[in-house]
């Protein structure tokens, strides 16, 4: 226990002391789709997003530098919004835990999740996936498609 | 040389397909609409990234009998997530198949109380599971037996 908390304590000082950024990073519009036909109650939509930041963001040389990650805002575009319930938001991916990180209500305001885990794994997930698990009030007899831009927080490893 | 080349080619697709073929057979027997042994709720696996999750798809009272609204995670330790609705919640989390009817690395999520625990799931025959959530050490938990929901076929 000991060995571990000073290995945290390490960490965080190692993490602390390495020269840093913060910065916004938006993501162009992606488009979550779940194949129809779907039916009343509960269905899920994903998006497998591949991305490279390094191309995006300037002074960032390599993914890994991406030290920390985090959600801070997202805009939902759900096809029809009348046959809508709601829309829970998750990140998820091969070395990713699934994590919740918005949510949108029957009345169309979404929030973003207050506890978030470091995303920054997602980042660097060979397969980072966008998962919408969402409520529909009725049966819908195509794919559905809800578009999303999402803005991060990263803060990334300078030289 | 080439003859050789292409032998060995043949060999190596054939058996590793085969092996990953057999993987994901194996893996994806959870996948389907399974009933916890209160039966109060029915949980549907399905695989995203390669590992499986499983999310509330139906509850036998939708609706919390002191709003009549329909049930939402109340118990959920983020305050801000507190609306998300109990039906499409995702109750187990980045099981990953281990072989053996095994799968392990997962989480469980318990509404009631809103914990979390790690969980080892074990597929006792085609329709039944063994769910285990432990903390800490699998020793230290409770297993709960569900069971596949299967489609009532129609009288001919």
């Amino acid at each position: 226990m000991r060995t571990l908390t000073l290995s945290l304590f390490l960490t965080t000082l190692l993490i602390g002391c390495t020269p840093s950024e913060q910065l916004e990073w938006s993501t162009s519009a992606v488009t979550i789709s779940a194949s129809g036909p779907l039916f009343e109650g509960s269905n899920t939509g994903t998006f497998e997003w591949s991305f490279d930041l390094v191309e995006e963001i300037e002074g960032l040389d390599n993914m890994e530098n991406i030290l920390e990650a985090r959600l801070l805002s997202i805009e939902l575009y759900p096809e029809d919004v009348d046959v809508l319930e709601d829309v829970t938001i998750q990140l998820a991916g091969e070395k990713t835990g699934m994590q919740k990180i918005a949510f949108m209500n029957s009345d169309g305001s979404v929030q973003v999740a207050d506890k978030q885990e470091n995303l920054a794994s997602f980042f660097l997930d060979n397969y980072p996936t966008l998962v919408a698990d969402f409520n529909l009030l009725d049966d819908w007899f195509d794919d559905y498609i809800i578009e999303a831009k999402l803005v991060f927080e990263l803060k990334i490893k300078t030289n | 040389m080439r003859l050789l080349s292409l032998f060995s080619f043949l060999f190596f697709t054939t058996f590793a397909g085969l092996d990953v073929a057999a993987q994901n057979d194996g893996g994806d027997a959870l996948i389907g609409v399974w009933q916890p042994s209160h039966g109060k709720a029915r949980i549907k696996v399905d695989k995203i990234s390669g590992k499986y999750y499983g999310k509330i798809v139906w509850l036998r009272e939708p609706n919390d009998p002191e709003t009549n609204e329909p049930k939402l995670d109340k118990n959920n330790p983020d305050e801000s997530m507190q609306n998300v609705p109990l039906r499409g919640y995702r109750m187990l989390k980045d099981f990953e198949y281990v072989g053996d009817g095994v799968w392990e690395n997962g989480t469980i999520y318990d509404p009631e109380n809103g914990k979390t625990y790690s969980c080892v799931i074990k597929l006792k025959d085609d329709n039944t599971l063994d769910i285990r959530g432990y903390i800490g050490v699998k020793t230290f938990g409770r297993t709960d037996v569900w069971k596949r929901l299967e489609m009532k076929k129609k009288k001919k």
